[in-house]
């Protein structure tokens, strides 16, 4: 009998590990932590004097971990309208190529500027992923696995995030940035590794209240704030004196119920507070950028929340994510899913894309954040190299391209390649696994790194018969 | 004409807009009629059907649960206050907090029976059948394929377990129809006012898990059976003893779904073969027959179709794991923590903490018919079930010995509906809607009302399907929309906050009289002396009264005592 290739990746594989949930414990740990926080948290810090070692922790600049920032196409881009373009057969289209900043290497005109950055840009033209459904694509491309039975798999932002964030912190260490998440409504969620490591969501593109009311573009101002950070007509007085009253309501329950659940959601408490105070720090305010700035990056959704991702991670944010689902004249929320009439659509979103990102480069660039700060592009899939009956290209998920820039990365390269119709992929076939461990070990990551699992078996970051991209590494 | 015209445009119009949906058109061209099954009501209960009253098994729990204690030299903890109880089991039995008057009158009640009175009443009112179906079916989905069970199918399952639950069907009934049910059935239409309006139908669970013999497998298996065997899927299980070959015979029951192609992924449809029960394990040339996990063979002839078969052993009183399974799931979900833990992880290297008394809640069950009532209420009648949540001796941190009660953390639902009790909305348009009741169908689509929106965003926010409850952290997201969120600021505004408006407006109250209002309200307790000179105090030197009183109930929703189950 042949051992399916499977098990070797299966969470439910033996482990020498031996590690089990113990449930035995929970109280006896948690005793400890309580004690712990007792001394330095809610119930007994004064006010000046978390304020105070808040800005210790402001000021202290860290030799600091890398970061990450995910572009993500909802929809699934068309590789050969961007990144591999096909000049020479009927599929190829009406996009023509240009030359780039390498020798040799050729994009689609569609993305100017980009050719122009094309050093700090490690192409990757041969992702085979098999998944050519949004949902289970976009879980797959987040998580690296594909839903199976009760595991619930954490998305990248998380498990990045968890292994990248400097404690203690002041923001969330992982932000989504108009998100779309009606093709998969877990693939941005922290799974297993539970709330504490999910995503702060900002300016989510509902696809309900798109349908029902048209969105304005031009509300991206508000939907980039970050939502809950004061109370309505709340002077801050007020608020510290209801902090107050509260912290002492909350001590004799605390006291007398050292349980888990309990401690844990002092801490939060204790990190919201904390977020609260330091809204003066006004990461979410882009009005202190110039105006030259902004433009450069483009004034709408996306381009802005290039923007804010750069402050975020300016400001020790591990993780962003920003997501690209509209342009003018694409239907917002669906992005690059361009069944039909691709080539109008795909150029309003590439000008959308190209401004923002290389403004994005360069901006990290020139405030030395680019060595550190990993800069993923990718969709949950390709599209057709075939055109359809309706000048569209449908799913594709055997040969298309995801690009990487940053984090010390050799730029300029090319990984992989594909048939001169795009219909095979050529050379190196890139898994989502060796994708993702390339992704992992680009910001200093281990991706064979365990997790427990809500099943109580460890997982590791990414499925062990990865091969990661060894020639792009620094 | 134009009368004319207007008719054959107004026509097309609609039958653009709703004709075409108003039906769900059925996939298969099988034989079963397409129509929703009516679920038939059971023969009633004998009343001395059991052994043991309920009484007489919470006495057994009690019994096992001591001689624990004993013999690891725990002292417990003492027995919950009134008021602690009372939330507890309204959190339990219906999914909420108390209202002020319902706490009130259980707390003024002064008959030594009405512990016990309280949990029969709850058992028996809608609020059970809500929550304990919206619970099963939340359960029962949960280990389909997470990203694609849609809430239609949820709902749709819902609907149907709470029709089950209303009848007072037997547990074994409602799973053995679940296991067998047709896969052609009809479980939802679309309304011409474009709502989804379910039925109900067990078939929910065949599609959750997209009929797909593996999934299936490994769903029925650890709901009803307390076995974990999805790693015999590819190779033998690493703890316990289960062969891979074992699974494959599972899945057999289940291979009668057709398998289609397309973009070169499999998939399973709602046509069946009936009668199949031989299934090939992928990457391998072995073929398996359908067989019991037990080893047996499944009597061919008794049966019209190879599910049916299944969902008879599975529950049969002499089914060695599905009764132990049952009893251990009901524990998990009042106690915080299985007999065996995780509930649905029973194998030999993991073995329940108290083995008797897991034998006797299984024969009691049996003995019942499978009885949930009776189950639930035996467990909320014992001792053990009712101790406080405070911790008096460091001997009770063993939280599998069940010394002191566990606090949980509330879920979304039950912390969403517990806030509408707070604040006193109108709860037939705050709640959270129940499927059968309200024409909520399908992913984010809620009626338009001032609650849905603030109810939707909330909801998402603290939804969290991974943790239990006694591990489930908070988030920093959660927390600052517990402070500051839309929710809670309706919640504590006075001209949203119908609660505010009674406690502040009502001429004869003192403030003392306004404050034990919120206390009720929120905390269901009356407040202490320190309490009550605390809020005095900061309302007196607080210039603007209003504010002041915002405040207060502010800091008690706030409050870890609120915001938990405990």
């Amino acid at each position: 009998m042949r051992q399916p290739e499977r098990s070797g990746s299966c969470p439910y594989a033996p482990t020498t590990s031996g590690i089990r949930r113990s449930s035995e414990t929970a109280f006896q740990l948690s005793r400890r932590q309580w004690l712990q926080w007792s001394t330095a948290g809610l119930v007994s810090a004064s006010v000046s004097g978390w304020f105070g070692a808040l800005a210790q922790a402001l000021s202290r600049e860290p030799n600091r971990k890398k970061a990450c920032i995910l572009l993500w196409m909802a929809g699934g881009p068309s590789q050969i309208d961007t990144f591999d373009p096909k000049p020479d057969h009927p599929n190829g289209g009406q996009f023509k190529p240009i030359a780039t900043a390498v020798p040799g290497i050729q994009i689609s005109e569609t993305l100017p500027k980009m050719a122009t950055h094309l050093r700090d840009l490690v192409l990757v033209r041969s992702m085979q992923t098999r998944e050519a459904d949004h949902g289970r694509g976009t879980l797959l491309m987040h998580t690296g696995r594909l839903p199976s039975g009760p595991v619930q798999y954490p998305s990248l932002g998380s498990f990045l995030s968890k292994e990248l964030a400097e404690e203690p912190r002041d923001l969330p260490s992982y932000v989504a940035i108009a998100p779309y998440r009606v093709f998969s409504p877990t693939a941005l969620s922290p799974g297993y590794l539970g709330p504490r490591y999910a995503p702060l969501l900002i300016g989510e593109t509902n696809f309900f209240a798109a349908v029902a009311a048209k969105p304005n573009p031009d509300n991206y101002e508000d939907a980039l704030r970050l939502p809950d950070l004061e109370a309505r007509d709340v002077s801050p007085e007020r608020s510290e004196r209801r902090l107050r009253l509260l912290s002492e309501q909350g001590e004799e329950f605390t006291r007398d119920r050292p349980d888990p659940v309990v401690l844990q959601q002092q801490e939060a408490y204790l990190r919201a507070v904390r977020l609260m105070r330091t809204r003066a720090s006004g990461a979410f305010n882009l009005e202190e950028e110039k105006p030259e700035l902004r433009d450069a990056y483009g004034r709408n959704l996306f381009g802005q929340g290039c923007l804010l991702a750069r402050r975020l991670i300016e400001r020790g944010v591990a993780f962003v994510e920003v997501t690209l689902s509209q342009a003018p004249g694409v239907m917002a929320g669906l992005g690059w899913d361009t069944h039909a009439n691709n080539f109008p659509q795909v150029r309003s979103l590439c000008q959308v894309l190209d401004a923002a990102w290389s403004t994005l480069l360069q901006d990290l660039g020139a405030r030395g954040l680019l060595e550190n700060t990993l800069v993923i592009w990718m969709g949950e899939f390709g599209r057709t190299p075939r055109i359809n009956n309706t000048a569209g290209r449908d799913h594709w998920a055997n040969g298309w391209t995801a690009v990487l820039a940053g984090a010390g990365l050799r730029g300029g390269q090319v990984v992989g390649s594909t048939s001169r119709d795009g219909m095979e992929i050529k050379e190196r076939p890139v898994s989502v696994a060796d994708f993702l461990a390339t992704v992992c070990l680009a910001l200093g990551v281990d991706p064979t790194k365990q997790n427990l699992s809500n099943i109580g078996r460890p997982i590791p970051l990414v499925e062990r018969n990865a091969q990661p991209l060894r020639e792009v590494l620094p | 004409m134009r009368s004319t015209v207007a008719a054959v445009v107004g026509f097309g119009v609609w039958f653009l807009a709703y004709g075409w949906g108003v039906w769900i058109p059925a996939q298969e061209t099988n034989t079963e009629a397409s129509k929703p099954k009516t679920i038939q009501a059971a023969k009633p209960q004998d009343e001395a059907c059991c052994s043991l009253s309920a009484a007489e098994l919470a006495a057994v729990i009690d019994k096992w649960i001591e001689k624990r204690w004993q013999e690891e030299m725990v002292k417990p903890t003492e027995l919950a206050d009134d008021s602690e109880f009372v939330r507890r089991l309204y959190l339990d039995l219906v999914g909420r907090i108390p209202s002020v008057a319902e706490a009130r009158s259980f707390l003024d009640n002064t008959s030594p029976n009405k512990r016990t009175d309280l949990i029969r009443q709850l058992l028996r009112s809608p609020g059970f059948l809500n929550h304990w179906s919206g619970l099963l079916a939340e359960t029962w989905l949960s280990n389909g394929d997470n990203a694609s069970v849609a809430s239609s199918q949820r709902a749709s399952l819902q609907v149907w377990i709470r029709e089950h639950l209303r009848l007072g069907s037997g547990y074994d009934k409602i799973v053995a129809e679940l296991v067998s049910a047709s896969s052609s059935q009809q479980n939802f239409v679309r309304r011409p006012d474009g709502f989804y309006r379910s039925f109900g139908s067990p078939v929910a669970f065949l599609q959750a898990n997209g009929f797909n013999p593996r999934n299936l497998a490994a769903s029925v298996s650890r709901q009803f059976l307390g076995i974990q065997l999805d790693c015999a899927e590819c190779h033998n299980h690493p703890f316990a003893n289960w062969k891979r070959e074992q699974f494959w015979q599972l899945a057999a029951f289940f291979a009668g779904f057709r398998q289609e192609r397309a973009d070169g992924q499999v998939y399973y449809t709602n046509v069946e073969n009936p009668k199949e029960r031989k299934i090939q394990i992928p990457d391998t040339n072995i073929t398996v027959t359908a067989r019991f996990l037990d080893g047996s063979e499944p009597n061919w002839e008794s049966a019209e179709r190879t599910r049916e078969l299944l969902a008879r052993w599975i529950t049969s009183p002499t089914n060695p794991y599905f009764a132990k399974a049952t009893v251990n799931r009901i524990w998990y979900q009042l106690m915080g923590y299985g007999l065996t833990d995780p509930p649905d992880d029973m194998h030999e290297d993991n073995p329940p903490s108290h083995p008797e008394l897991l034998e006797a809640l299984a024969r009691a069950f049996v003995e019942s018919r499978f009885d949930l009532r009776y189950l639930i209420e035996a467990v909320c009648l014992s001792r053990t079930y009712q101790l406080s949540s405070r911790r008096t001796d460091p001997s009770q941190d063993n939280a599998r010995l069940f010394a002191r009660r566990v606090v949980r953390r509330m879920t979304a639902t039950q912390l969403w509906d517990s806030l509408v009790e707070a604040a006193y909305w109108n709860p037939s348009e705050a709640r959270v809607p129940q499927f059968f009741d309200a024409n909520v169908f399908g992913a984010g689509v809620t009626p338009n009302n001032f609650y849905a929106q603030r109810r939707q965003a909330f909801l998402e926010r603290f939804r969290d399907a991974a943790s239990r409850p006694v591990e489930a952290e908070t988030s920093v997201l959660q927390v600052l929309a517990l402070m500051n969120g839309e929710a809670a600021n309706t919640a504590v505004r006075l001209e949203s906050s119908p609660m505010l408006q009674m406690v502040l407006n009502y001429p004869l109250w003192d403030d003392r009289q306004r404050l034990e209002i919120l206390f009720l309200a929120t905390l269901t307790r009356r407040p202490q002396l320190h309490e009550q000179t605390r809020f005095l105090r900061h309302l007196e030197q607080s210039a603007q009264r209003e504010a002041a009183w915002a405040d207060v109930l502010w800091v008690l929703l706030n409050s870890p005592e609120f915001i938990s189950h405990h």
